[in-house]
This record gives C-alpha cells, sequence and structure tokens, in this order.
C-alpha cells in the first residue's frame, strides 16, 4: 500500500472518507431522531458547536407510522389508536390497499365525527364492504368484535348483558394488555426525560457559553468605550495645555545650557569630594537623564506641530513628563544650592586647586612662547648654516634638511588635530561605518594587508585591530608615528607617495585615507591614485573620506580650520577622479551630519536649507580595483 | 476572443476571520482580470474543529464542481483537493498543526493522531503533485522549505507585491512596531530592547490583540513607548512614511507584508535570525539588520540608526529598491504560463 504512488491513492481514501462522512450522518439520524436532512450545497455544514449556532432541541416522538405489509396478517389492534384521518389512510390501505379517495375521505369523516360512529366499526364496514370482500384481507379479531359492535347497536336493550359478557371474557387479556403498555409507556417516557434532560442541559450550557461570549463582548466593548472617552477627555486636555506648553518647552530649551554649566561646577565638585560624590553621581544621573528627555521632548513639540491627530494621546504624556521633569528640575536646583552652600571647605581645596591650575597654565604658556621662540631660532639657524657651507650643498642633504623644517611645525599640528578633529573616541565611533565594507572584501588580508596613509592618532588603525584585519599606517608627522608606536601600531613615517612607490603592485587589499587628499596639490592627487591603483590586488578597495564642501558651513568656513589644506574637493570630482584613474563600481557615501537638533522645521525651505547647512559634513570616496 | 474564466479557490475560515490572506485573494483577482481573464475567487467555508470536520473540508473542495472553468489555482489547504484537468495551485499553507507544529502541540502524539498526521501528509502529496496539480508556486521561502521537507515537492517561490500601496517616505523620527499583539509577533522583544536604547527615540506601537495588557504593563515604565491601538489605512501610512526604522520581529513568519509597507515607505527594517520570510528580503547591513532574537541586539541597532540617520535613510533606499522588482503583473504572468492561458 505505502508503495503505491501517493497521487493514486487520493480517489481510494476520498472515496473511503465520503463513506465515513456517509454512515456517520446515518447514524447521527438514528440517534437523534430530528437531524437535518444532509444539505447539498456547497459549503457543508459542520457539527453544531455551542458558540455558533443556536440550540436544537429534539421535538417529542411522534406516533410511529403504521407499517403497512399487505402481505403480513393484520390485527385490529394495528388500526386502533389514531386519530380519525390517520385512520382512515391507514385503513384504506389496509383494507382495500389503496388510499382513500376525498369524497370518501369526507364521508367517513362525517360518519365519524357526526354520528360518533367507533372506529373499530368502521373498519369492519370497509372489510365486509363489497370491494373489502373483493380483496379479502386478514384482520384477525375484526370479525367477531365487529359483529358484536353491530349486534350491539341493533338490540340496545341486550347490552347490558352482552357488554358484560364481553369485558368478562376480554378481562384477564385487559389486564394484561393494559400492563404491556404500562410498562411501554414508562419506557418510553423514560427516554423522553432522558432525551429532554440531556438536551436541557447542552441548551443550557450553550447559554451560558453564549452569555458569557456576549458578556466578554459588552466588557470590551466597555472598555473601548472608556478608552475612546479617555481619549476625547486627553484630547480636550491636550488642546487647552497646548499654550502653557509652548511656553514650558520655550523655558525648556534653555535647560541645557543650564545644565552644561551646572554639570561642569558638579565636575569640579566631584573631584574633591569623596563623601558627597554617590549623592552627586545620582544628581549627575538624573541630570543626564533630564537631557535625554529634554532632547526627547523638543522632538516632541516637532511632532506636535506637525500632527494634529497625535495632539490628543502624545500632548498629555508629553505635558506629564514636562510637569514632572520641571518638577525635577527645580528640586535638582535646590538640592543642588544647598549642597554648594553646605560645602565651604570644599570650596576652599577647589580654589586652592584652582589656583595651582592657574599656576601650570601660566606655565605652559611661558613654555609654549619659549619652544615656538626655540623653532624660530632653529630655522633661522638652520638657513644661516645653509649660506654658510663653503660648497654646495648634496641634494640628500638638501633634502634631509628641508624634511627636518618640515618637522618643526609636527607638534602643533597635533595640538591642532587634538582640539579641532575630535576625541579618539569620536573618531573611532565615526571611522566603524567602514569596516563592514573591509569585511565584505573577499581577499587575504592576513597575505595582503590594508594600508592607511596619513594614519595620525592611529584610530582606524586600532580600529581595524579589534576586526582582527591586519593593517599597517603611515604618517608624515613624527609626533603622531611616535604617539601611534607608544600605543604599539604598526607604523611607519614617510611620505605618501615616496612609500607607496617602494610597495610591490598588487601587495594591498585595501587603502584608506582620511582627511588627507585635501592637503595634496592636484597633480599630487593624480600620482597617489596612480600608485593606489598599482599596489591594490585585484577586487581590493581604496577609500578617501574628506571634508564636504557640498555643506556650506563645511565648503565656507570649517574646511579654513586647518591651516594646512589645500583646496576642497567636491565629492562628484573626487568619485569622477577614481574612475577615471581606472578604479571600478566608485561611489559616494556621506557622513556625519549636524546633531539633527540643530535642523530647522515647518516648511519645504526650512528643510532645504537644513539640508544644505546640515547636512553631511564630510564624505568618503570609494573605489575597487578591478 | 472569448475571455479565459479562472477560478481562484479559497478557504474561508469558519470563525470568518479576515487577515494577509485575503488581501493576498482580492490581490490576485485585481491581478488576473487586468491580464485580461475573468477570474472569481470561488470561497468555501471550512472548519477544522475536529478531524471529522477536517475531513469533511476535505471532501467538499473534492466535490466542487469547477467544470465551468478554464483553469484553477488553489490557494490554501485544502482547497488544492479540487479536481479539475488544469489546476495548478499557488499555496498560501498546508494544515501546519499536521507539519511542522505537531511536535509542538502533541509532545506525545497517540496513535490516532499518527494515523490522521499520515492520512493528510498522503492526501496533501497525492494532491499537489501531477497530474492533479501542474505546477506548485508557494509565497515565499518558508512554506517552500516546508513542503520540500515534508511533501517532498519542490514549488517555486513567488512574491508578491502589496495590494495596497500609497506607501510614501517622510522624516525619520521614531521605531516603528505594527504588529496584532500575539506572543508570536513578540512585540515584548521590542520593547524590552528599548532599556538598551539610551536615546531619546520614542516607541510607536500600532495594533491590538490577545497580549496587549501584558504588553503595556512591560512597557509602562518607558514615556517613550506609545500604543496607538487601531489605526486607520492613512494613519499608518503617515506612520509608516515618517518611522526612523521599522520593527519585525515574529516567530517563523509565513510572509509578513510589514517588510514590504516598510520598504515601501524607504525605511530600514529590523528582523530576528528566526523570523521567517523577513529574512529573505532584509539583507543585514544593507536594507536594515538581522538580529539574534535578543533585545539587547535589536537595541544596540536602534540606537545606530537613531545616531546615523544617513545610514537609515540609506538602508532604506537601498529597501525600497530591493522590493521593486516585485509586481501583481509578473505573477499573474507566471500563473497563467503555468495554466497555459
Amino acid at each position: 500500500m505505502e508503495s503505491r504512488i501517493p497521487e493514486s491513492r487520493v480517489d481510494e481514501i476520498m472515496e473511503r472518507i465520503r463513506e465515513e462522512i456517509a454512515l456517520r450522518k446515518t447514524s447521527e439520524r438514528q440517534s437523534i431522531p430530528t437531524a437535518e436532512p444532509p444539505s447539498h450545497t456547497s459549503s457543508q455544514s459542520p457539527a453544531p458547536s455551542l458558540l455558533s449556532e443556536p440550540p436544537r432541541l429534539p421535538r417529542p416522538l411522534a406516533t410511529p407510522a403504521l407499517p403497512i405489509r399487505p402481505s403480513d396478517t393484520l390485527h385490529v389492534n394495528d388500526f386502533l389508536g389514531f386519530s380519525d384521518s390517520e385512520f382512515l389512510t391507514h385503513a384504506f390501505h389496509g383494507v382495500f390497499r389503496r388510499p382513500p379517495q376525498p369524497d370518501e375521505l369526507a364521508r367517513y369523516l362525517e360518519l365519524s365525527h357526526v354520528t360518533g360512529l367507533p372506529h373499530l366499526e368502521i373498519l369492519g364496514r370497509l372489510r365486509y364492504s363489497e370491494e373489502g370482500k373483493r380483496q379479502a384481507v386478514r384482520i384477525e379479531g375484526l370479525c367477531l368484535r365487529f359483529h358484536l359492535h353491530r349486534l350491539y347497536r341493533s338490540f340496545p336493550r341486550l347490552t347490558y348483558f352482552i357488554k358484560w359478557l364481553h369485558d368478562f371474557i376480554l378481562l384477564p387479556n385487559r389486564i394484561s394488555a393494559l400492563r404491556r403498555d404500562d410498562a411501554l409507556l414508562r419506557n418510553r417516557l423514560a427516554d423522553q426525560v432522558e432525551i429532554l434532560s440531556s438536551a436541557t442541559e447542552n441548551a443550557l450550557q450553550t447559554l451560558v457559553l453564549r452569555i458569557d461570549d456576549r458578556f466578554r463582548r459588552l466588557e470590551n466593548k466597555l472598555f473601548e468605550l472608556e478608552s475612546r472617552i479617555d481619549i476625547i477627555d486627553s484630547a480636550k486636555a491636550g488642546v487647552d495645555s497646548v499654550d502653557p506648553l509652548y511656553v514650558q518647552l520655550t523655558e525648556l530649551r534653555n535647560l541645557p545650557q543650564e545644565m552644561v554649566t551646572l554639570r561642569e561646577k558638579f565636575a569640579r565638585l566631584e573631584s574633591t569630594n569623596s563623601p558627597q560624590q554617590s549623592a552627586l553621581k545620582e544628581i549627575q544621573r538624573h541630570l543626564d537623564d533630564l537631557g535625554a528627555q529634554v532632547r526627547d521632548d523638543s522632538l516632541l513639540r516637532n511632532r506636535l506641530a506637525d500632527e494634529a491627530k497625535n495632539l490628543s494621546s502624545a500632548t498629555e504624556n508629553a505635558f506629564n513628563t514636562l510637569s514632572a521633569l520641571s518638577q525635577e528640575m527645580f528640586t535638582l536646583r535646590e538640592k543642588f544650592a544647598r549642597l554648594e552652600s553646605t560645602n565651604s571647605p570644599q570650596q576652599r581645596a577647589l580654589k586652592e586647586i584652582q589656583r595651582h591650575l592657574d599656576d601650570l597654565g601660566a606655565q605652559v604658556r611661558d613654555n609654549k612662547l619659549h619652544v615656538l621662540d626655540q623653532q624660530r631660532r632653529m630655522a633661522l639657524l638652520i638657513e644661516e648654516a645653509r649660506r654658510r657651507l663653503p660648497k654646495p650643498i648634496e641634494t640628500d642633504q638638501l633634502e634631509s634638511m628641508a624634511r627636518e623644517r618640515d618637522h618643526l611645525l609636527d607638534a602643533q599640528y597635533v595640538a591642532f588635530e587634538d582640539r579641532f578633529r575630535g576625541t579618539r573616541a569620536d573618531i573611532k565611533q565615526r571611522q566603524s561605518v567602514y569596516i563592514p565594507y573591509i569585511k565584505s572584501l573577499n581577499l587575504d588580508i592576513k597575505k595582503y594587508p590594508a594600508l592607511d596613509i596619513g594614519c595620525g592618532r592611529g584610530e582606524w588603525l586600532e580600529l581595524l585591530a579589534d576586526a582582527a584585519i591586519h593593517a599597517r599606517g603611515i604618517d608624515i608627522n613624527r609626533v603622531m608615528v611616535q604617539q601611534c608606536r607608544e600605543r604599539d601600531l604598526d607604523v611607519e613615517e614617510a611620505d605618501c607617495l615616496e612609500f607607496l612607490r617602494r610597495q610591490k603592485a598588487g601587495s594591498l587589499s585595501v587603502l584608506t585615507s582620511f582627511h588627507v587628499v585635501e592637503h595634496l596639490q592636484h597633480d599630487i592627487l593624480i600620482e597617489f591614485l596612480d600608485e593606489a591603483l598599482r599596489v591594490l590586488r585585484p577586487g581590493g578597495m581604496i577609500i578617501l573620506e574628506t571634508p564636504n564642501p557640498s555643506n556650506l558651513l563645511v565648503g565656507t568656513s570649517t574646511f579654513f580650520l586647518d591651516p594646512t589644506h589645500h583646496k576642497p574637493i567636491n565629492s562628484t570630482a573626487l568619485q569622477f577622479l577614481l574612475e577615471a584613474r581606472g578604479f571600478c563600481r566608485p561611489k559616494v557615501i556621506y557622513l556625519h551630519p549636524y546633531d539633527p537638533s540643530y535642523r530647522l522645521h515647518g516648511s519645504e525651505l526650512a528643510e532645504r536649507i537644513s539640508d544644505l547647512l546640515y547636512g553631511p559634513q564630510d564624505y568618503a570616496a570609494i573605489g575597487y580595483k578591478a | 476572443m472569448k475571455k479565459h474564466r479562472i477560478a481562484i479557490v479559497t478557504v474561508q475560515s469558519a470563525s470568518g476571520e479576515v487577515g494577509g490572506a485575503e488581501r493576498f485573494y482580492q490581490g490576485l483577482e485585481t491581478a488576473l482580470n487586468a491580464a485580461g481573464t475573468d477570474a472569481d475567487i470561488i470561497s468555501v467555508t471550512s472548519n477544522e474543529a475536529d478531524f471529522d470536520a477536517i475531513k469533511e473540508s476535505y471532501l467538499s473542495f473534492y466535490d466542487l464542481d469547477l467544470s465551468a472553468y478554464d483553469g484553477v489555482i488553489s490557494t490554501k489547504a485544502p482547497s488544492y483537493v479540487v479536481r479539475h484537468p488544469n489546476h495548478i495551485c499557488f499555496l498560501v499553507h498546508t494544515m501546519r498543526v499536521f507539519y511542522d507544529l505537531f511536535e509542538r502541540e502533541f509532545p506525545e502524539p497517540w496513535k490516532e493522531l499518527l494515523d490522521h498526521r499520515n492520512l493528510i501528509h498522503a492526501l496533501d502529496t497525492g494532491s499537489l503533485m501531477p497530474p492533479r496539480t501542474k505546477k506548485v508556486f508557494c509565497i515565499g521561502h518558508e512554506v517552500h522549505n516546508r513542503l520540500l521537507k515534508y511533501n517532498g515537492i519542490d514549488a517555486e517561490v513567488l512574491h508578491m507585491d502589496l495590494a495596497f500601496d500609497e506607501f510614501r517616505s517622510g522624516d525619520f523620527h521614531y521605531a516603528f512596531l505594527p504588529s496584532r499583539l500575539h506572543r508570536w509577533k513578540r512585540a515584548d522583544l521590542v520593547i524590552r530592547a528599548m532599556k538598551f536604547v539610551n536615546r531619546p527615540v520614542m516607541l510607536e506601537i500600532v495594533g491590538t490583540g490577545e497580549q496587549e495588557a501584558e504588553f503595556k504593563q512591560l512597557a509602562a515604565d518607558d514615556p517613550r513607548i506609545l500604543f496607538l491601538g487601531r489605526v486607520s489605512d492613512q494613519e499608518l501610512v503617515q506612520l509608516y512614511a515618517n518611522a526612523l526604522v521599522v520593527l519585525f520581529v515574529p516567530i517563523r513568519e509565513d510572509l509578513g507584508f510589514v517588510t514590504l509597507e516598510a520598504f515601501r515607505s524607504s525605511k530600514p527594517v529590523i528582523t530576528c535570525t528566526d523570523s521567517g520570510e523577513p529574512t529573505y528580503f532584509v539583507k543585514n547591513e544593507i536594507s536594515g539588520f538581522i538580529c539574534p532574537p535578543d533585545p539587547k541586539s535589536i537595541g544596540e541597532k536602534i540606537e545606530l540608526l537613531h545616531d546615523q540617520p544617513e545610514t537609515a535613510k540609506r538602508m532604506g533606499r537601498n529597501g525600497r529598491r530591493s522590493i521593486e522588482h516585485l509586481s501583481w503583473k509578473s505573477v499573474s504572468e507566471k500563473l497563467l504560463a503555468a495554466l497555459g492561458l
């Protein structure tokens, strides 16, 4: 059976199911005599489910139909005990083997109703009519009883005696018949009671379930209504509270500034204040939360203005949060005031430290001036030495001198970077976007490492090391190189073109260069790209990150913070250059937009201006070697 | 020329529930009519209350007279037992309780139950093979893999488009979770993820369901989480339009229009490794993120997208492009080709 093709089994199984269902339906119909006939619609009638359909109560048992079997012997009792019309139908069938004609039916009905002729006598008349005699159906017990009846009707005076005699003779029969009927009735009654009680129970259960269900639904409706009322209420409250909300919001906008000052003061306090530290940290955390929530709320405000629809729910939330916030702020301020006033010994210590710091600052300034002076003198000296040398200096000597001159400003550039480029953590966080690109390369990076040109303080190299990507870096700035080495990074002090020229073709898988190309002359940049293409493996990639002059603030201002910058490079131009110098699939990704809180909203103009001013500040051009 | 008549045979559940499948039937009918055929949805009520009812369901589809049609497309179990010489199936699903959910529902099955399962397997496998069914398509990889595993039938995955498409892109503000609030859809995972989101980003949740109270309780102490209940189609479009990211983290979803709706709105989607079909649509780190199903990973991704709205925009664009090829036209073309009409 299992070895047969499943497809051919479908019909067989379906036919079996058809039989099963037919069988089940018949047996259901027998056990519950009121089952409805099977429906022949396409949507089949499933077994009644308690929830979905009204309960069906079984009707009381109908009188069983008389089994008319003409060939069998009939007994007179078979015909008795029916209503008039039923009796007549049976009697005609039994005696004449045909249904009664309408006129016959009417005649006999009248006879029975009006003259009160007993059924027995009607049956007898039928049987012993001409037609009845022709059919000659044998009906046991009819002959004697019919003729006795006739006798009794024709000689009414004899009746008492005959009746008595008749009854006396039939008494034992009657009694046993009565007993039989009694038992039968009792059984039937018991059956009916049972059926009824089970049906009632079912019906009750169903009712309970349905009531439960209704109740649940009602409850849900109620719930829904209540929540709607809440919404309406809160909408009303929201509308009322919008104006004060705006005022509060504008007040709250100044909070961040206030918080910054507060936090600075805290930081100072904290450093000298071990007993108060736990309390301070608590407050610090509150302040941080507060900061987040205040930003959050400015977001909410924008949405409030935009979407009147959200007012109803959002306003209430925002309002609650805000009032809680201002309350919290108030208590914080109070706490802080109290803290500050109770802190005089610490304050003295603070002032002391401040004085020390001031002294130190002065010293640093002096040192700086001193160093600058030294630098100037050195430059003069070198210049002087160059002039005084008796014979022309060899080219390499000149070069090395020139190089030394170049390095005079290295330290200053490091200071510059520290001030303007951002913290290590910032840079690493920003540069982490590139890691997936590197990981998606299908090259053996162990064999063909990554190279970072102008590695600076080595943030990227550290990121790569964290991601287990083999990499080295070069930088022209000696101080930076020194810093990198202190961090155990593989970095060399070298000029990028010189270094690239020394590398074998196809020896690197990735070449990155962050904020370098804007320092290069155009022809140097071209040579740099050509060398880069040469040293990359096929499939390798180049990433060049540089300031995005399409951002107006960058293009007009911040780009020129760095005096060593040569010229801003337009992203389309750099993408084109990559393509022109032989890189394939060049693309640009835009990075580092201003914090969204800078953006203006409310009109298309505001959005467009925001795009121009607060859009991406940097971009990266990416290309692959085919 | 006379139009070809096509019957789309569908199953209407006895409880009258309407969901994604009904939108699917509508879309299919519209697409077939647009392709110049005369398509009707033939919907038959099916009761899966007990095994006898299931057998009757099978029989009522088996006995369905579809001789008036030139082609028949069946959909959900057990509509594919129909008898027609030109019958293909675009399978939504078989009765999962006899397949992948069997072991979970009946850890210790008794013999009769195993017999029932064998019977269903035999009927399904037999019905979905030629010559009873000329070709089987299915709505996604989850269904495809199940059909291959249990019935040995290699169906063709046919992704359809949204039946309703007004979606557009706006700003990038909040994390958005459109979801029936049912344990299989795991809104709780996202609510828990917010505990790891240390940024002023809102989580807006649309939908109702059995676990609503439970989820609200869970979110009670985070004012950034909003429950918006049931919303109109227009509001839904609006909510998608201004979302920063759409979260869709069900357990082994068969299809899930949420991914498509999010992508149509140019939003990145965060889904989970065990979410089923969405993982075939979302490309990790390209059009969203496929995270392990734990709150911390999800929270990290929400933070990341909040910090880098450019990334969110780029991923959203990638998502939109990735589903540009989906169309009802190509679906109807494939179906009609399989029917030879």
